[in-house]
């Protein structure tokens, strides 16, 4: 019986999965089939470590030859697969860690509220099945649409998509509108149907919990509320080893109400999660680069109409001098092109002052200075990406606008509305962020200051979202001198007092950082700590991988080489014809694969081009290799075929263990 | 001295060995590569297709393999970026997934920050499997990647709509080291649908020969070794010179490893006929 059973399982899988390749309707069974041999190969596996272990654990013990190498393979096997299976220091997933926000567990059919609207969901025979986003909260009864919870903007996305008539896309639109949180908590409270959390965002104020306590008399419900206004009381600190220069305690309550900081212990605390903006904000602490200074064409031209040499802010520096010691024909700097453009720049030529000061610098270098400078932002380019954004944009219908305008039976339905009006930058907003520009240390905040004076009250949200995103993608200065460092590196050497005078910012900048994002993590509550991936960068299995698997595979591969070489000069004799023709295509073979074919032959007139090496390359590789090759490859699938025929006709049985035929 | 260099200690070869690839690679000694038609025909698989298309790299190979394999993937997806290709990239190998996310960071993340993620790239990771995992991409690949290697539902992800089967893909392009590999993909995908998968691959110089009988009908091309893939980046870089401000020694690794190659080539060369010239010697000695 023993015998007999793996017998008849090798005899009918083997018939089934021949039956399976040769005819279609048993396609499923040879599909059955591989899933249990996918199942079975996962045992081996199992079977095969544990066969791993008990191996070289014997050995260990018994401190037979090679005992140590048996440890080293025991210790790397058990702390890889360690660190894989329960993803040891590796982050939770970011997307399902929505930061900032606090979770509290509610069932579903806990939740209290439901929304309706009238109408019903639509019958698709393509599309059976409700988005699987919103299949547990939506359903139908009394010729309403009923939503149990908060319908989120993916939701929403995933009911338009389901069904294109207008009809159901303004019943969607409706329930969008009714399925919300009050007004007071709009952005800050959300369910989440998937893990079945109600959220909160920030920290809740006590007034803030009694509110929402007073919607529900659901104990469920009201133990949540109170779960997270505990959660979201938490205290937070870190202690930051260096500040940006302009930061206080009021900087820091302009960014959350629920952040403080102490000056004079550098104390920075936060009551709750932090979300990513708040870091984001923090983090932005620091000046901005600044920029590559250009003629203001406006100015040039009111002032001086027939020329465009007028300087804008004449440099200090004497212009002409060379800034390379020692090579006085090199690229100068702040003079022949800004003579071209009409002006200097005080803070480029300031840069390479203070940088010559320090030591020399070389005429590659002074080239990636110049290249480095011309990359840096311009005003005009500031005020181009605002009037950019003051151009307006055609707003788009509602589908219950358009469902409207169908019932009152207009013909061409057009599912665009009137353009928006184009808005544009005043002379003196403009002058204001050239002022700030040429300004000493660039804080984005200043330059929201200035021009909320010139506008008599906030500045327009499309200049605040242009500058947003304009400068979002700007570096902050330290940032661009440590880039420059780089860049200068690799140019050339610099000397310590260059490097510190170009890293020194950096340093205190990346320090501030460290502890903004020490706090961010601190504060942070954990929702899924296995989400994240085992081999995520950073983790104990990417620093096994990346310095470890890596380079001992890559070396033992390489080590070929040497071998390969010594066994050549040792054994590869021509003793007899068949050995030398050997040798001779192994020769016309290693010459075809590098340039000395090519070299050595490649005087050959055309009509002798075949004995080219390479030539005779291709051809060995396509005749005489690939004719071997296929006579090797239908041996082999002939022995196959007639190994398996052997195995399912249960005559050869040698691996059931045993060599009994 | 006969004697002498018959008995050669071995670390003698390997110390030779040592300086004929080292010094060539530290004087960065190039040599001119002339594309084959081989090279040209795998080449031309990518470049001929529409703006767009979609395609499958399947990443089947580890680190060991990394001085062949890896300047021929990054030419691939180079290839596939300035042709603004639709990509998606799997693993046969376990490390795969690791080789992949080094691709996707230091060639599509830094020379081309203009592509997104989902949109016009996505890794869909390693699965076990081997052949079996070709097999399943023959009939629904939803079935066994219901995620990308992120654990985004597949569903949401833009670049695979429309994608359901091996076969809705314009070309496979399979690195491979060994097995699961490229001999895998033209068995199982390329011998079952003739005319609906197109296949090229990029492997090792011991692969190689044994591939040569699937061309070109199951195998529409294949760069061999080092060589192939120094042919390919040549080709590259006459047809898209570098615009994005690319690292551009990133793209010439095959290139830079050919004058190494050719001195190790030579050497070897230079070692077997010492090695038959002691051989014959010492016959004629004792006869």
């Amino acid at each position: 019986m023993k015998r007999t059973i793996p017998l008849v399982i090798t005899f009918v899988c083997g018939v089934v999965l021949l039956a399976a390749h040769f005819s279609p309707y048993t396609h499923r069974w040879g599909e059955a089939a591989m899933i249990w041999f996918d199942i079975l190969a996962s045992i081996a596996f199992l079977l095969g470590g544990g066969n791993l272990l008990k191996v070289h654990l014997k050995k260990v013990f018994a401190q037979q030859a090679g005992w140590a190498y048996s440890l080293i393979t025991v210790v790397a096997f058990v702390v890889t697969l360690w660190v894989g299976l329960v993803k040891w220091g590796a982050p939770p997933a970011a997307h399902l860690e929505h930061y900032g926000e606090s979770f509290a567990h509610v069932p579903l059919e806990e939740f209290p509220f439901t929304y309706s609207v009238p109408g019903q969901l639509p019958k698709t025979a393509e599309r059976p099945l409700l988005p699987a986003s919103v299949r547990a909260q939506l359903s139908q009864a009394d010729g309403q649409v009923v939503f149990r919870g908060w319908l989120l903007p993916n939701q929403k996305s995933d009911l338009l998509a389901y069904h294109p008539t207008l009809a159901w896309r303004c019943l969607v639109e409706q329930l969008a509108k009714a399925a919300q949180p009050s007004a007071g908590f709009r952005g800050k409270l959300a369910y989440y149907p998937e893990p079945q959390a109600l959220a909160f965002r920030g920290s809740m104020t006590p007034q803030e919990r009694a509110e929402l306590e007073a919607l529900s008399p659901s104990a469920v419900w009201r133990s949540a509320v109170a779960a997270l206004y505990e959660a979201g009381q938490r205290q937070t600190e870190v202690v930051a080893p260096t500040a940006p220069e302009r930061f206080t305690p009021e900087q820091a309550r302009k960014i959350s109400p629920a952040l403080d900081y102490d000056p004079a212990s550098r104390r920075l605390q936060i009551r709750g999660p932090m979300s990513l903006s708040e870091r984001q904000a923090l983090e932005q602490q620091f000046p901005l680069a600044r920029p590559k200074l250009t003629a203001d064409p406006a100015l040039t031209s009111a002032h001086q109409p027939e020329s465009s040499t007028v300087p804008l802010r004449p440099s200090a520096h004497q212009p002409g001098t060379s800034i390379v010691q020692g090579e006085s024909s090199t690229v100068q700097l702040g003079t022949a092109n800004d003579q071209q453009r009409g002006f200097a720049d005080p803070y480029r030529h300031h840069l390479w002052k203070a940088l010559e000061d320090q030591g020399p610098l070389t005429a590659k270098q002074a080239e990636v200075f110049q290249a480095h400078w011309e990359r840096r932002w311009t005003v005009e380019q500031l005020l181009e990406a605002i009037r950019m954004a003051g151009v307006g944009e055609p707003t788009e219908k509602t589908a219950c606008q358009m469902l409207a305008e169908k019932e009152q039976g207009v013909a061409d339905i057009q599912p665009i509305g009137p353009l928006e009006p184009d808005q544009t930058l005043r002379p003196e907003q403009a002058a204001a962020i050239r002022t700030w520009a040429a300004g000493p240390n660039l804080y984005l905040e200043d330059l929201l200051e200035q021009l909320a004076k010139t506008s008599g009250g906030q500045s327009p949200g499309f200049i605040q979202t242009a500058l947003q995103n304009f400068f979002h993608q700007v570096p902050t200065e330290a940032e661009a001198k440590k880039t420059l460092c780089v860049e200068l590196l690799r140019a050339g050497p610099l000397t310590e007092a260059q490097r510190e005078f170009l890293l020194a910012d950096y340093r205190a900048e990346w320090a501030w950082r460290t502890a903004v994002g020490e706090l961010f993590r601190q504060a942070h509550q954990v929702k899924f700590p296995w989400s994240g991936q085992y081999n995520a960068a950073g983790s104990p299995f990417w620093w096994i991988y990346e310095y470890m698997f890596k380079p001992l595979t890559a070396t033992m591969f390489a080590l070929l080489a040497f071998y390969v070489a010594s066994a050549a000069f040792r054994a590869f004799r021509a003793k007899n014809v068949e050995a030398a023709l050997l040798l001779g295509t192994a020769f016309v073979v290693l010459l075809g694969r590098t340039a000395a074919g090519t070299v050595l032959t490649g005087w050959l007139p055309d009509w002798l081009g075949w004995l080219r090496v390479e030539e005779l390359t291709v051809l060995i590789m396509t005749i005489f290799n690939t004719a071997g090759t296929r006579a090797i490859m239908i041996g082999i699938a002939l022995g196959i075929v007639a190994t398996s025929l052997k195995i399912i006709l249960g005559m050869d049985r040698s691996y059931l263990g045993s060599a009994e035929k | 001295m006969l004697e002498k260099l018959q008995h050669l200690d071995r670390r003698w070869v390997f110390l030779m060995m040592l300086l004929a690839v080292a010094v060539p690679m530290l004087a960065d000694w190039q040599v001119p590569e002339k594309s084959t038609l081989l090279v040209r025909q795998t080449f031309e698989a990518i470049d001929r297709l529409p703006e767009g298309s979609k395609i499958l790299l399947s990443w089947d190979w580890d680190p060991s393999a990394e001085g062949e394999l890896g300047p021929m993937a990054n030419a691939f997806v180079r290839h596939c970026c300035q042709k603004k290709h639709k990509m998606v990239f799997i693993a046969l190998w376990p490390v795969g997934q690791q080789l992949i996310d080094d691709t996707i960071e230091k060639l599509i993340q830094a020379d081309y920050p203009h592509l997104v993620y989902g949109r016009d790239y996505v890794n869909l990771g390693f699965k076990p499997g081997n052949e079996g995992v070709i097999k399943v991409l023959l009939t629904d690949l939803r079935q066994l990647y219901t995620t990308d290697a992120r654990g985004t539902n597949i569903e949401e992800i833009p670049v695979m709509r429309g994608l359901n089967t091996v076969r809705d893909f314009d070309l496979v392009v399979s690195v491979s080291a060994g097995y699961p590999g490229i001999k895998e993909w033209v068995q199982y995908a390329s011998a079952a649908y003739p005319n609906q998968v197109r296949l090229i691959t990029g492997t090792t110089g011991v692969s190689a020969p044994l591939l040569y009988p699937y061309i070109p009908d199951q195998l529409q091309g294949m760069l061999g070794a080092i060589k192939g893939a120094a042919e390919y980046e040549q080709l590259l870089l006459e047809k898209y010179p570098p615009t994005h401000g690319e690292e551009v020694g990133k793209y010439q690794e095959a290139l830079r490893r050919m004058g190494p190659q050719l001195a190790a080539h030579l050497l070897m060369i230079g070692l077997i006929v010492l090695g038959n010239i002691l051989y014959f010697a010492s016959r004629r000695k004792q006869s």
